[in-house]
């Protein structure tokens, strides 16, 4: 076990060092002077000379990179063209809001994804589990922006029942203790506050979590129904024990594993439709932050996010793969 | 060798005649590709009217008594017929599916072969390389891909076809692998046979399953993030009529209940989507059951 962590740590060495020189060309390979892009059109001639010397443009390649990344990982990402904050400030403040969002979807989609192909799974072939399947299969297909637009559209324009943007109601003052909206409601025992922020989180989290939920549900049914056709499911319906007890005590511990995977892979699409949802609902996350970012050509916060996001999601996928070892011993490492 | 070919696409239309919801997923591809081909004939306005009937604006269609008659699914916030739109618009859709996912596969299939056949050092920096773009999310590697070349529909479909490459590189390679153990490639080696005959005679044509099976999946996702593209402002723009772009520009009128201009072209891609994948997972348990999960 220790020896496969380390195996795959080191691995994710040449892949850090490749994602970095790709974020790092970004500059360089978009069209103009660097310095200029760096600086902003409209920066003045001495504004662009500093930049120039900070970041060595007039040096070689190799240097320049050298620079940008004991920059980058001293948390030095550069300012934003448009606001002219230090970029990782800027995604700092934004990533709690993107982290409760995508969380807040996958706990969503793994409690409703799993039960339904459970359900679905059991009852096989019956008119419940067509109509879930056939649910899973929409869901897969979902355009998630569309789907934003539709639940806001049902749930926020006409029935009025939910917020339709935003992380609270702007009357509602919250005091800043973690960044992190639902946490911070929750220490500071803020429950009107708790109440809104839930509220806002309903229609983003339930659009973001279709598509896993959809993969999930399906993921967890053939798994289930792979297992019950297995022999010790036999043995034991013939030992005489109930139905339930076989399908909820041994056949969906053995069916969970390959639906692990699915989850970690899941999680990175997330962070790309976390991209789509955040611009539907006005959500104030690093999502949004980099449609803008790419919108206004501001090339040093793309590059900042690009790299905060290839690491994420670097990240997420290590954590699969070390759970689905850690859950499944029989998988030789 | 002709009639053996004929014999397979008999073989295949046959299975899918049992595959009932591939079936489905056919049906509905040939007829967003017939609404494509035919878009001049069965749309009933033109997409793009010049100058735009600003009078007609934000009309509803065939189920409010307000609506505008010619206009089934009412028209936009420049006055145009939204069903217009939707039929050009999976001409736009479908093309640039189809570009992307070429890229993707000329790309793919190039250095999936190239590192599959020839190994060493060679595959290992392009598995390497693949490794690196599937670190970051589709979609995000597309956004920044924009950034770079610029905006627009054409931008958009060179992004969406570079991310997708290492996908296809990497079926590719793992088919080439299979193949190349095979005793008679190495019995064309043995008598000779250059490495471009042997790739291109008997190493691709047999890595043509994969290949059209992860294609047509391909052309479901590529459909899908060139709206979300086109959503964030960042592929077509207008006034072309692509369907996420006319999505963004209309979802802001739902407030003042305008609802039919941001609800049709969302179910066109959702259908589009969805009969591609349909389509996919039947091709695939078809023709390569090994493929199956």
């Amino acid at each position: 076990m220790k020896w496969y962590i380390t195996k795959r740590l080191l691995m994710l060495i040449p892949v850090l060092i490749g994602v970095s020189i790709l974020s790092f060309s970004l500059i360089h390979l978009a069209p103009g002077d660097p310095a200029v892009t760096m600086a902003g059109e409209h920066a003045s001639t001495q504004t662009i000379n500093a930049i120039r010397e900070k970041y060595g443009l007039d040096k070689s390649l190799p240097i320049q990179y050298w620079i940008w990344l004991k920059d980058a990982l001293h948390g030095d990402m550069g300012r934003s063209i448009v606001s002219n904050e230090y970029i990782t400030k800027e995604i700092l403040e934004r990533f709690p809001n993107t982290f409760e969002l995508t969380i807040f979807s996958m706990v969503l989609a793994i409690i409703i994804g799993s039960i339904a192909g459970i359900i679905s799974a059991s009852k096989q072939y019956s008119a419940l589990d067509y109509s879930t399947m056939g649910l899973a299969l929409f869901g897969v297909s979902m355009p998630v922006f569309w789907l934003g637009i539709m639940l806001m559209m049902v749930f926020g324009v006409y029935l009025r029942w939910l917020p339709i943007g935003g992380r609270i109601d702007i009357a509602i003052s919250l005091q800043q203790v973690t960044g992190f909206y639902l946490l911070d409601s929750i220490i500071t025992l803020n429950f009107k506050a708790f109440i809104s922020i839930l509220r806002h989180l309903i229609l983003p989290s339930v659009a973001l979590g279709t598509i896993p939920m959809a993969t999930i549900a399906r993921v967890t049914r053939s798994s289930m129904l792979e297992v019950l056709r297995q022999d010790f499911i036999r043995t034991e319906r013939a030992k005489g024990l109930s139905e339930r007890v076989v399908i909820y005590k041994h056949a969906v511990r053995n069916a969970m594993i390959p639906v692990i995977t699915v989850i970690g892979v899941d999680f990175g699409l997330l962070l790309a439709g976390a991209i789509l949802t955040e611009t539907v609902f006005s959500w104030p996350g690093i999502g949004r932050y980099v449609v803008k970012a790419v919108g206004m050509r501001d090339y040093p916060a793309v590059q900042g996010s690009l790299l905060f996001f290839a690491f994420m999601f670097v990240m997420v996928n290590l954590i699969a793969d070390i759970l689905y070892v850690y859950i499944d011993p029989r998988i030789k490492v | 060798m002709e009639k053996k070919i004929e014999t397979k696409t008999q073989e295949l239309i046959r299975r899918l005649k049992y595959n009932k919801s591939a079936l489905f997923g056919l049906v509905i591809v040939i007829i967003i590709i017939l609404g494509a081909l035919l878009a001049n004939y069965i749309a009933p306005n033109d997409p793009n009217p010049s100058p735009p009937e600003l009078a007609n604006k934000l009309k509803p269609g065939f189920w409010s008594e307000k609506g505008l008659k010619g206009v089934p699914l009412g028209t936009d916030s420049l006055g145009r017929c939204v069903l217009s739109r939707i039929i050009y618009g999976s001409r736009v859709s479908l093309s640039a599916g189809f570009v992307a996912v070429g890229i993707a596969m000329i790309l793919g299939i190039t250095f999936g072969v190239i590192a599959g056949y020839y190994g060493g050092w060679v595959d290992a920096l392009i598995m390497r390389i693949v490794d690196i773009m599937f670190a970051f999310p589709a979609l995000l590697l597309a956004i920044v891909i924009v950034a770079v070349i610029g905006q627009g529909l054409d931008k958009a479909m060179v992004a969406i076809g570079i991310v997708y490459t290492p996908q296809m590189a990497r079926i590719i390679r793992s088919s080439v692998l299979y193949i190349k153990e095979m005793e008679y490639i190495e019995v064309q080696k043995a008598i000779g046979s250059s490495d471009w005959r042997v790739i291109f005679r008997h190493v691709l044509p047999n890595s043509i399953a994969p290949v059209i099976v992860y294609g047509t999946l391909m052309l479901a996702s590529a459909i899908l993030d060139c709206a979300a593209l086109g959503f964030l402002g960042l592929g077509a723009q207008p006034p072309i009529p692509e369907w996420g772009a006319m999505l963004s520009k209309s979802y802001s009128y739902i407030i003042s209940g305008a609802w039919w201009a941001a609800t049709f072209p969302g179910i066109a891609i959702l259908f589009s989507v969805l009969g591609l994948n349909l389509l996919g997972d039947g091709l695939r348990d078809i023709l390569d059951p090994r493929l199956k999960t």
